[in-house]
């Protein structure tokens, strides 16, 4: 699944976000409602992320780290249960 | 928002390499092409991932045609349409050619030589190596070169007809869409439609579909589209490792001579499969580990350590990502097993989705569909060999030629506005508040009653039909509470509730088909019936029943060439006394 977008790499680019199959990566406002910032990319829904890799592969300054990992919701794996 | 309107000779929906293909030719033939794709073409569904694909290293002929037919049709345990076989073997060779000709990277030997390779299973046939994300590339950059309208990021939730009535008597004049994260409505009418939608899949994260789940299937079965082989539609996998991890590459793995173990050590797949052993298919190895496990014999581990480090060299070349996923937990397979995590869900494989013709007509004129979205005339097999990708350029290509004939004759229909209103109500209903029930939770429920072991692997007609009454009730009580606060949750909404009809319709074809084969194994009719079901079941929704119509399709044995076998077999699968069939 998707860990980490490093801020401190990403340049806002917003290649990733198009990348994204599932529209797991979202562009939203950076700071708080009285002090808005300007715009930071986030990972909007970490749980929806299929491991496709293809942000990562996209990622111009390797900002993204998608992992291995797999959480195939619970009652999917539920065989063991006469 | 203001609604989009688009207006084309031809639409396509989905844009996978059949979608793709289907555009370029349309507009190679003068067509006017809209092509609508829920992602990016190219970011997008399977067809990104494709690492190989089927490609004749020549233009077969004669007798030679014949044998490479033979492979294809015994491989599709004689239910392949053999005529759809001819033409595709015919016609993958002049789609990769094109392939070649466009500049799609395909795998190349040391002299600069593309590198044919032997399909899996196969004495004849022929694969190419390529990165489907970089073979979509060029597809999409071809697409808009040509001025092919893509509309990307917009969803298709439904197809309109020209008589309003769902079914239809009539033809199919456009679609509605909707974009998936700003919600602006795109309306899409077209003399033709071609669909692409690729496969279905719950929304479980594994194999990259999480966003194919079924909405372009029930879309055109809501339509009236005759389905075929919805009672494969299962699919299974076993790469779920540790509990923790997956990796694509499970045929390869498999491919350097993998050992499934049990808890006592034992090699246990010849038991269930006397004849590929642990080459066997997904689904097969997939339910055997789950029948060890619950026989007390598990947990089950797959070992690699007696695999040379020259082979484990050559698995990590052709499916790096497998090396990857090992490296990042740790994992040397020349000293650790892993603990095996096997699922069976409702899902396409290749041979599950709207009935084709030749020329990829369904049954309603002028709308077409391709690929992985289709019953692939039964012909695509565990060992048709990375085939779906062609099969689905070679009846894009098809449908174009077709759909081109058909709009000559034909004036730009008409839509109807009042429909399209309540086409776009339902669609944006779960937003009014309504009670707290997120797509999520539905997913969950639908684990909870589909994987079972007495249904998944153990399917009689009792236990059959207790699972599609319990799907009935979360369709019928839970989906008209869904509560979906922003965009993203509303296509969610669309997404799980597509999915579930397609389930249940898939469960009415397990119950119609009253034999054992492939990934449909029944107890109480635990052999494959040769002598009354080699035919297909084609099954359509039919105006004022609630049920699905089924119809048995004979095979045209009688002008085919190859003759099919005859008789029961046995099925070899154990079954645990717990789940025979009750009494
Ligand atoms: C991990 C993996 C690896 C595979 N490897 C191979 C291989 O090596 N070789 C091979 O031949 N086959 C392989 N397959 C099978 C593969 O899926 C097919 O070969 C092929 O990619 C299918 O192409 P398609 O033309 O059917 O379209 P798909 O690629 O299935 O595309 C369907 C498109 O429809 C879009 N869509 C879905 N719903 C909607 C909607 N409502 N509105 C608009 N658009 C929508 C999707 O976003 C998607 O882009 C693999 C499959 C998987 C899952
Ligand atoms: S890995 Fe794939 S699904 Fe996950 S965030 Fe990246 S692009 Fe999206
Ligand atoms: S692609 Fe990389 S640099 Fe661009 S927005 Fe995404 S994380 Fe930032």
């Amino acid at each position: 699944m998707i860990e980490n977008i490093d801020l401190d790499l990403c340049d806002g680019c917003n290649v990733c976000i198009d990348s994204c199959p599932t529209d797991v990566i979202r562009l939203v406002e950076d700071g708080n409602p009285w002090e808005v910032k300007g715009w930071k990319v986030i990972v909007a829904y970490p749980n929806e992320c299929h491991s496709c890799r293809l942000c990562a592969i996209d990622c111009h300054v390797d900002a993204i780290t998608v992992t291995h990992e797999l959480h195939i919701p619970a009652p999917f794996l539920n065989y063991q249960r006469a | 928002m203001n609604r989009l309107d688009f207006e084309s000779d031809v639409l396509v929906i989905g844009g996978g390499f059949g979608g793709a293909v289907a555009a370029l030719r349309a507009v190679e033939l003068g067509q006017t092409v809209t092509l609508v794709e829920k992602a990016v073409v190219s970011r997008a569904g399977p067809s990104t991932y494709v690492h190989s694909q089927y490609a004749p290293n020549k233009k077969v002929e004669g007798e030679e045609l014949d044998a490479w037919m033979d492979e294809f049709v015994v491989g599709a345990n004689y239910m392949a349409d053999q005529d759809w076989v001819e033409q595709y073997i015919l016609e993958a060779y002049d789609r990769t050619q094109e392939m070649i000709k466009l500049g799609v990277p395909y795998a190349k030997d040391a002299e600069g030589n593309l590198r044919y390779v032997k399909v899996r299973g196969h004495k004849l046939g022929t694969t190419l190596g390529v990165d489907g994300r970089a073979c979509m590339e060029v597809l999409r950059r071809r697409m808009k070169a040509k001025r092919v309208k893509l509309v990307e990021k917009v969803a298709v939730i439904e197809l309109l007809t020209s008589d309003n009535k769902y079914p239809t008597n009539g033809s199919i004049v456009g679609a509605v869409g909707v974009h998936v994260r700003t919600g602006q409505t795109h309306v899409f009418k077209a003399k033709s439609v071609i669909l692409n939608g690729g496969p279905f899949y719950p929304k479980i994260h594994y194999a990259f579909g999480d966003h194919c789940t079924g909405e372009i299937h029930a879309a055109a079965w809501r339509a009236g589209v005759e389905f075929a082989g919805m009672e494969f539609a299962t699919f299974a996998a076993w790469s779920n490792f540790n509990n923790k991890f997956f990796t694509p590459g499970q045929a390869k793995i498999q491919g350097v001579g993998a050992h499934f173990k049990n808890a006592n050590h034992e090699r246990f797949m010849d038991k269930y499969d006397p004849i590929w052993g642990e080459l066997s298919g997904l689904f097969q190895i997939a339910r055997a580990i789950i029948t060890e496990n619950i026989e007390g014999r598990g947990p089950c581990y797959l070992d690699l350590r007696h695999v040379s480090e020259e082979d484990m060299k050559v698995l990590y070349e052709v499916s790096p990502s497998v090396e990857r996923a090992f490296k990042e937990f740790n994992i040397d397979p020349s000293k650790d097993t892993l603990e095996l995590g096997p699922f069976v869900v409702i899902g396409t494989l290749s041979s599950s989705g709207p009935n084709i013709d030749l020329n990829a007509e369904t049954s309603i004129p002028g709308l077409y569909a391709t690929g992985y979205g289709t019953s692939c005339p039964h012909l695509m097999s565990g060992i048709s060999g990375s085939g779906i990708s062609t099969f689905s350029m070679v009846g894009g290509h098809r449908a174009a030629e077709h759909a081109k004939k058909r709009s000559d004759e034909l004036e730009m229909p008409s839509v109807n506005e009042e429909r399209i209103d309540e086409i776009l109500t339902a669609y944006f209903k779960p937003m009014k508040k309504l009670r707290q029930v997120r797509p999520s939770d539905i997913w969950m429920e639908i684990g909870e009653i589909t994987s079972t072991a007495e249904f998944a692997l153990f399917k009689t007609e009792k236990r059959i039909k207790h699972v599609i009454n319990q799907l009935k009730t979360v369709r019928d009580e839970r989906i008209p509470k869904i509560y979906a606060p922003d965009m993203h949750e509303l296509e969610k909404a669309h997404e799980v509730k597509n999915y579930l009809d397609m389930a249940i319709l898939a469960c009415y074809a397990m119950l119609e088909r009253t034999e054992s084969r492939g990934e449909l194994f029944r107890v109480d009719y635990p052999y494959q019936d040769n002598d009354n079901w080699l035919k297909w079941l084609l099954v359509k929704k039919v105006e004022g029943k609630e049920d699905p119509v089924f119809t048995h399709h004979d095979l045209a044995y009688d002008k085919w060439r190859i003759k099919p076998p005859t008789g029961k077999l046995p099925s070899p699968y154990p079954v645990p006394e717990r789940f025979a069939e009750e009494k």
